[in-house]
């Protein structure tokens, strides 16, 4: 006898649908999106290469920054157009902060009442509402804009990023300070339900903990089976994208086998790779057979990583302040295509831009984060659907779990289906 | 007051915007409550509200059946960010259309991504039960008032005006302020005080308004074909030409000065005669100024309503025509043409087949001038030599606001070339 449940997911970024096969005691799991297609791919194409990143960053208004930078990144390297250290830097501090911002919406707001009681949930609620007061006051300052930022540039800043504006923005990271920690402990005291993640794969670049905006080509990838170096040339093999019929959005595999990106994935490759300080290693580790073994454990991440985040922006914006910033960017060798590999809230982002000879693109390709998690999003789901009908549980039992494991990876359905082609 | 909060195909931008303190401590408020919004997994269906924020636009049939379930259930639909006032990025690539093609739109607030601070505000006002102010109204031109102010000399339409703002900084420069912005933000218009005709509101018939209007909204009545039917059935015969008009018009059409003259001539002028207003200026007294025009004799009393100004007395016979650079000139004299006119008329003619001609007649001032603007220079410029002549124009008369169109963009270039071709006339004709 076979049966299938199938709704929409509520609390995610985008509509979403979660379709459950269960046939002779086994299950499979589909995860998809419903919303329409949106063809940012296409739209792109016939434009001047410049335009892009303001371009980019309106494919989701909710991870906007490193879309931006992922296309920055590729424009930069067709243009032949190489930002200095300092403008690395600030990138990745506005990179940062926007990381927190997202994770702090998704902790106090999105996830909460998957494990924890109303008023426990509205209690977390208040508070990332109370840090992203602040968080906002600094992204504008720093960036321009909230969502598609205004103050970015290809290989520079629009405005003079001064002191006084990183004055500001200290005093205000101060007053978040008391509140992201109680909120990140408060976040790794909820308990978890327990399951056992069926790939464990990750894939994350490299120093991600460090610098989430990478200099340029080539990009180092972290994998557990080792470093892979992404370039221009080899990033279509390494990571292999497929249509679905049921979803309007692609999945994406790495070498052919599915895996996920993230905040999990991030800690766990640093540990790996040794690139924690002696502390944050240490908090790291204690959660690290969680992380390792527990695909909801990507709440952990999501806070242990804010933290971190939050203490190296500190650390680079009162080092930045103490000085003059040489933000005037170097000129190289132009190029025909361009590559951007960034890392997002959500995990990997990549950007890959062709043009002619008037600089206007002829081919684009985005790989979003939900795109890459979306395959290991339905083994995991699979495996858990498998498990809750070996304990014989009732139906509404396996809707909460799958849906808390799919919110757990935080997806972002817009980020999604801009990838279809329109034909 | 029930507030939902819906999304069509978009980025969520707007939506994860509105994630703040600010609109957490509004939901906080009694008379206000959130019923519907699924990024926050508030509410399950769209229930009747008072007022639903609508995000995204329309790119499928779900998203076309959610938008006319919402329309149906809220008494107010607030189209919520770029994508929904106008179609987004996705239409641009022609997939959606703006909510408002397919349901009636109460309020828009626009902004890629909505400014949270603006839909508050609009929510509280709603609730208040005050009318909202937010609205896009900026790409609808057709909405804008306007009307045409007119006499029997000027017209502006203000249908054609796109508020560029030359004429009022022209007019304001030269201290006649006539011209001047009314209403606010989007309804901001260029009028007179009250949409008075010119006559009524002070002009001084410049023309500069005219001359600087890019939209070619201001505009001035036009006497080519009055005067050129008077020539044809023999009424008038005669011209009286200013030398900056030969000046200009040669700068403009590319002629010789003398060509101009014999252009004038085939026009139907049976005699041209070389006038220069001031040459008859007989100054006696040292504490007057001479003004070129009335329009800048007017002008000169707002600006030093101490200074005794004179204007030239022309001495025109009947039968006429004065051809001039000042529009003010329409006012008081039967027949006159302003140098656009006239080149309007000279544009008729074959220029191949113009020769050089001398004028019948030339009046040319013996005295030297000293040009005075503004007129608190007027002491220092004075002596016993040289006559002191206000002139208001930017440029001078070379620049006045009846001179004709130049091909030339600069306007340096046109005014050095003028001066040029003014020197060159006053010696020929010395000479001559």
């Amino acid at each position: 006898m076979s049966k299938s449940l199938s709704w929409e997911i509520p609390r995610v970024a985008g509509e979403s649908k979660v379709e459950v096969l269960i046939y002779d005691g086994s299950a499979r799991v589909t995860y998809s999106s419903v919303a329409s297609l949106r063809g940012f791919e296409n739209l792109v194409i016939g434009r001047k290469v410049s335009e892009v990143p303001a371009i980019a960053s309106r494919i989701c208004g909710v991870c906007s920054h490193p879309h931006f930078w992922a296309a920055s990144l590729a424009v930069e390297q067709i243009a032949g157009v190489e930002a200095s250290e300092d403008t690395v830097r600030l990138r990745d501090v506005c990179n940062k902060l926007s990381f927190i911002q997202n994770h702090v919406i998704h902790l106090g707001v999105l996830a909460p009442p998957d494990y924890l009681s109303r008023e426990a949930s509205e209690q977390l609620a208040k508070k990332s509402l109370e840090i992203n007061t602040y968080l906002n006051k600094v992204i504008k300052l720093v960036c321009g804009r909230l969502t598609s930022p205004n103050n970015y540039s290809m290989g520079r800043f629009l405005s003079d990023v001064s002191r006084r504006v990183f004055m500001s923005a200290l005093e205000l990271l101060k007053s978040v300070r008391p509140h992201l920690e109680g909120f990140t402990e408060r976040v790794l005291d909820i308990e978890l339900p327990n399951s056992r993640d069926p790939s464990p794969r990750y894939v994350a670049l490299s120093g991600s903990t460090r610098s989430t905006v990478p200099r340029g080509q080539p990009y180092s990838l972290n994998t557990p089976t080792g470093r892979f170096a992404t370039t221009l040339e080899n990033y279509r093999e390494l990571f292999n994208e497929l249509h679905v019929e049921y979803s309007s959005s692609k999945k994406c595999l790495f070498l052919g086998y599915p895996f996920y990106v993230g905040a999990r994935a991030r800690l766990l490759s640093a540990l790996e790779y040794n690139e924690l300080d002696g502390e944050t290693r240490g908090v790291v580790a204690s959660f690290e057979k969680k992380l390792k073994e527990n695909p909801y454990s990507n709440i952990y991440a999501k806070a242990i990583e804010s933290k971190l985040m939050f203490d190296s922006i500190v650390q680079d914006v009162s080092e930045l302040s103490s000085r003059d910033l040489e933000l005037q960017p170097a000129t190289t060798r132009c190029a025909s295509a361009g590559l951007g590999v960034v890392e997002a809230p959500r995990g990997l982002l990549i950007h890959y831009y062709e043009v002619d000879k008037d600089l206007k693109v002829v081919r684009a390709d985005i790989a979003t984060p939900t795109v890459m998690n979306t395959e290991h999003v339905e083994l995991s789901a699979t495996s858990i659907a498998k498990e809750l009908l070996a304990e014989g549980a009732s139906d509404s039992t396996i809707q909460k779990y799958i849906e808390a494991l799919v919110r757990a990876y935080d997806p972002c359905i817009p980020c999604a289906v801009h990838v279809v082609k329109v034909r | 007051m029930k507030v939902a909060i819906v999304a069509l195909s978009g980025c969520d931008g707007c939506q994860y915007n509105l994630v703040s303190k600010e609109f957490a401590d509004l939901l906080e408020r009694d008379d206000i409550s959130l019923t519907y919004w699924p990024l926050a997994g508030i509410g399950k269906e769209v229930d009747d509200v008072d007022v639903a924020l609508v995000e995204g636009s329309v790119l499928s049939g779900r998203d076309l059946e959610l938008l006319h379930r919402v329309r149906s259930k809220a008494k107010v639909l607030v189209a919520l960010g770029s994508c929904a006032c106008l179609g987004g990025v996705q239409g641009a690539l022609g997939l959606s259309k703006p909510v408002s093609s397919h349901v009636k739109v109460d309020c828009y607030v626009r902004g890629c991504p909505a400014q949270p601070s603006e839909v508050i505000e609009l929510i509280k006002k709603i609730a208040a039960g005050l009318k909202w102010i937010v609205s896009e109204k900026r790409f609808s031109y057709i909405e804008r008032g306007g009307q045409v102010i007119e006499d029997e000399l000027m017209k502006f339409d203000q249908l054609k005006c796109f508020v560029c703002g030359r004429c009022v900084e022209i007019c304001s420069k030269i201290g006649a302020k006539v011209l001047n912005y009314v209403n606010r933000g989007i309804e901001t218009l260029v009028s007179t005080p009250y949409g008075e005709p010119f006559r009524k509101s002070g002009c001084v018939y410049c023309g500069l308004c005219a001359a600087y209007c890019p939209a070619g909204s201001i505009t001035y009545s036009l006497d080519v074909d009055k005067v050129l039917a008077e020539i044809r059935r023999g009424h008038v015969s005669e011209a009286y030409v200013e030398p900056e008009v030969i000046a200009s018009l040669s700068e403009a059409e590319g002629l010789d000065p003398l060509k101009v003259i014999c252009g004038l001539k085939a026009i139907g002028f049976e005699r041209v005669t070389v006038y220069d207003p001031l040459a008859e200026v007989d100054l006696r007294t040292e504490e007057v100024i001479v003004a070129r025009s009335l329009a800048e004799k007017k002008i000169l009393q707002t600006l030093a309503p101490g200074v005794k100004a004179i204007e030239p007395k022309l001495n025109i016979p009947p039968g006429v025509v004065y051809i001039t650079q000042c529009l003010s000139w329409k006012r008081v004299l039967p027949r006159v043409l302003t140098a656009r006119e006239a080149q309007i008329a000279l544009k008729k003619l074959n220029y191949d087949t113009l020769t050089d001609e001398y004028p019948d007649y030339v009046v040319l001032r013996q005295r030297e001038v000293t040009k005075v603007y503004p007129p608190a220079n007027l002491t220092s410029f004075r002596n016993e030599k040289s006559l002191p002549v206000f002139e208001v124009c930017p440029g001078g008369c070379l620049m006045g606001g009846g001179q004709p169109l130049s091909n030339k963009k600069r306007f340096s270039a046109i005014f050095q070339e003028r001066v040029t071709k003014l020197s060159d006339i006053r010696r020929m004709f010395k000479v001559c």
